[in-house]
């Protein structure tokens, strides 16, 4: 457990930038691809939408810097897989890309954690709380990221 | 134990008819008397056990440095004495054919009893030889009485007899003191003897945590020793307790719960006895009352050596040491509670299941501890479940977080994006040498300046090396990693970044680096691109 928390502390410097660095490049490639669309005045659809699709290359440029070594990244790049094809029924509900279809045990904390993790409900616990951990790092950095972009723009 | 002192007490008067008349009393006996019948059914895997104590004197514990002819007395002695015993408490409970059916599970079995027991019989070997002495004579002749047919058993028989009139039978004391002994140390051997039943069958069960026990340090095994010696003590005890018939019939019919398996006890009891006899020893060097009786123990042996003729006296005086371990066994059974119970626990954590569901417990709890340092505001609260509502509300406050910058960021002017990336590295690696300038957090631009160059090199570990080492060692990694690193990225910019500082290169090093890395992994990911702008 040691190395494992000492190769995530070494992890957590490059990972930042790595996750920088493709959040970067998809977030652009979002924005020249909506410029090159629509140059001028973005509607409230569009927004939304544009807004899904950074939210959804967010997760997904995390997930990819988590690598596929992680049980909630895999899930989570396989749910943005297969998005596209409920896309429209999903979207109506939550936006968010991490919601999972809610387990059985919905009683405890233990459930709404399956629940806020991606693919949380196929884990043991012992499972879950560590993807929960590595989950949590990874996002934090992301937020950190965004944050600093956003940061930047306004 | 009424019946056997009975049945003791009448072999003991009859001790000189037998030896002058021969066969004749033990037949009249075996009429009128009951319990002869008991020894009768007993007798097959006593012969057998002669044998077998014979064959097996050199693996058994009696190393006591005895010629030859007294080793196999020794033994043989004390296999019969032995199982004379708990062959009566067979036969209370079976009938004459099962017992000649597990004739050979009993030499079996008690070959296993013989090694395992080795250590600890030899303080008893008085009393077994008053049994013995006082047995035989009955024994023999109602063996061939009722099996007539067998003529190794009449061999064998004779020849016991022989020995038994020869060695044992020779000095026949007072009568009534040495039953008195017989009675008194019958009554806790044959305890001793349901414990050690009770142990081979116990050990069948919990062989793997013994074994794990004797891997575990020393004091854990003296520990362990300890415990097994409240076993038998308490055992001892119990059955001294008991001191009915009914202990006996019990004990019949653990005996033959334990016949079944008794093929593959003396194994398990081989190395129940490896660890007995360590316990005894650490017993022996820890406590000292466990001292007296091997003193008892040693000085028997030496006494046996010397008095072949007359082991009724030797007997006689070691009966008031045995009396004296079993009166010290009882007060020693409180503060050996605790130990019985520190054995339950880890006879509970030797299951598998249990084992496993602690190392469950140790995990989540170590997974607690590694989120309570990710979660802000964790550190403070103990408890699982709050614990756990924290990580929840955090880790649902961190996608709100990212939802609502996402929907910040769609709102960014599109004008801008064109070379956001080189502005945002730029920016980046600038707000790190002029902190929070833009609004970062004050922990993010800090692991930027040692991350950068580990991003460039692609190779982590070496990146400590070059940041602590002189010149002259980062030279020569250099030229390494140039041509290690070259095939990466920009073999032609690697030289300049290498030799200058590290510290003032970075920045510049990445306004030229940045795109071309970013076109690199757009060009070895694009997929993963057009995944994320689905």
């Amino acid at each position: 457990m040691a190395s494992k928390s000492g190769i995530t502390l070494m992890n957590s410097t490059s990972s930042r930038l790595r996750l920088a660095r493709t959040f970067l490049r998809s977030f652009s490639k979002i924005k020249s691809q909506t410029s090159a669309t629509t140059t001028l005045s973005p509607s409230s659809p569009h927004l939304k939408r544009q807004s899904r699709r950074i939210k959804m290359a967010a997760y997904s440029s995390m997930a990819r810097v988590a690598g596929p070594r992680r049980a909630w990244a895999r899930a989570l790049l396989f749910k943005l897989h297969t998005r596209p094809t409920h896309r429209t029924l999903m979207n109506t509900r939550r936006g968010g890309s991490t919601t999972t279809p809610p387990s059985s045990r919905s009683d405890n904390q233990v459930g709404k954690l399956r629940r806020l993790l991606p693919g949380g409900d196929r884990m043991d616990v012992c499972t879950l709380l560590e993807e929960t951990a590595n989950y949590i790092h990874c996002l934090s950095t992301q937020v950190k990221v965004m944050k600093a972009i956003s940061d930047h723009h306004f | 134990m009424n019946g056997k002192d009975e049945f003791e007490v009448e072999n003991r008067t009859s001790d000189p008819m037998s030896i002058s008349s021969g066969w004749q009393f033990a037949a009249a006996a075996n009429l009128t008397n009951e319990s002869v019948g008991f020894v009768s059914t007993g007798n097959p895997s006593v012969v057998s056990n002669g044998d077998l104590g014979v064959s097996s004197c050199p693996s058994t514990s009696m190393s006591n440095l005895f010629t030859s002819t007294l080793l196999n007395h020794h033994t043989e002695s004390q296999n019969s004495g032995f199982c004379t015993t708990f062959n009566e408490q067979n036969s209370i409970v079976a009938s004459n054919t099962t017992v000649v059916d597990g004739e050979g599970l009993n030499s079996l079995r008690s070959n296993g009893d013989t090694r395992t027991l080795g250590m600890d019989w030899n303080q008893q070997n008085p009393w077994m030889k008053g049994i013995f002495s006082g047995n035989v004579p009955g024994i023999f002749p109602a063996n061939l009485s009722q099996l007539p047919a067998d003529s190794a058993f009449i061999e064998r028989a004779a020849r016991f007899s022989c020995f038994n009139s020869g060695v044992f039978g020779a000095p026949p004391t007072g009568p009534f003191g040495i039953s008195d002994s017989i009675g008194i140390h019958s009554g806790s051997g044959f305890g001793r003897q349901e414990v050690i039943s009770r142990n081979g069958a116990s050990k069948d069960v919990s062989l793997p945590m013994e074994l794990e026990a004797k891997e575990k340090s020393p004091s854990k095994n003296e520990k362990d020793s300890e415990m097994s010696k409240d076993r038998t003590k308490q055992g001892c005890v119990g059955e001294s307790g008991n001191d009915s018939d009914e202990a006996g019939f019990s004990g019949g019919q653990e005996e033959l719960g334990t016949l079944g398996g008794a093929i593959t006890e003396p194994s398990t009891e081989g190395l129940c006895f490896k660890k007995r006899k360590r316990g005894e020893q650490n017993v022996g060097l820890g406590q000292v009352k466990e001292t007296p009786q091997q003193i008892n123990e040693t000085a028997k042996n030496g006494a046996f050596s010397q008095q072949k003729g007359d082991q009724n006296p030797s007997s006689t005086t070691n009966k008031p040491a045995g009396k004296q371990g079993k009166q010290d066994s009882q007060p020693s059974d409180a503060p050996k509670e605790e130990y019985i119970h520190v054995r339950a626990r880890r006879g509970q954590a030797t299951n598998s299941h249990s084992l496993a569901e602690r190392v469950r417990r140790e995990k989540i709890s170590e997974r607690m501890r590694l989120l309570q340092d990710l979660v802000p505001g964790c550190s403070k609260v103990t408890g699982k479940a709050v614990m756990l509502d924290e990580i929840i509300n955090y880790v649902q406050s961190l996608q709100r977080q990212v939802e609502f910058l996402s929907m910040k960021l769609a709102t960014v002017n599109p004008r801008l994006d064109f070379n956001i990336e080189e502005l945002l590295a730029k920016e980046i690696i600038q707000s790190k040498a002029g902190p929070s300038l833009f609004g970062f957090p004050p922990d993010l631009p800090v692991p930027y300046l040692p991350q950068h160059p580990s991003h460039h090199g692609l190779i982590p570990p070496c990146l400590p090396n070059m940041g602590s080492s002189p010149d002259l060692l980062r030279r020569t990694i250099n030229s390494q990693l140039t041509s290690l690193v070259g095939g990466f990225k920009e073999p032609v910019q690697l030289p300049n970044r290498w030799e200058n500082e590290l510290h003032n290169v970075v920045p510049m090093n990445f306004d030229v680096t940045a795109p071309s890395s970013g076109q690199d992994v757009d060009g070895s990911t694009p997929q993963c691109n057009t995944r994320a702008e689905l």
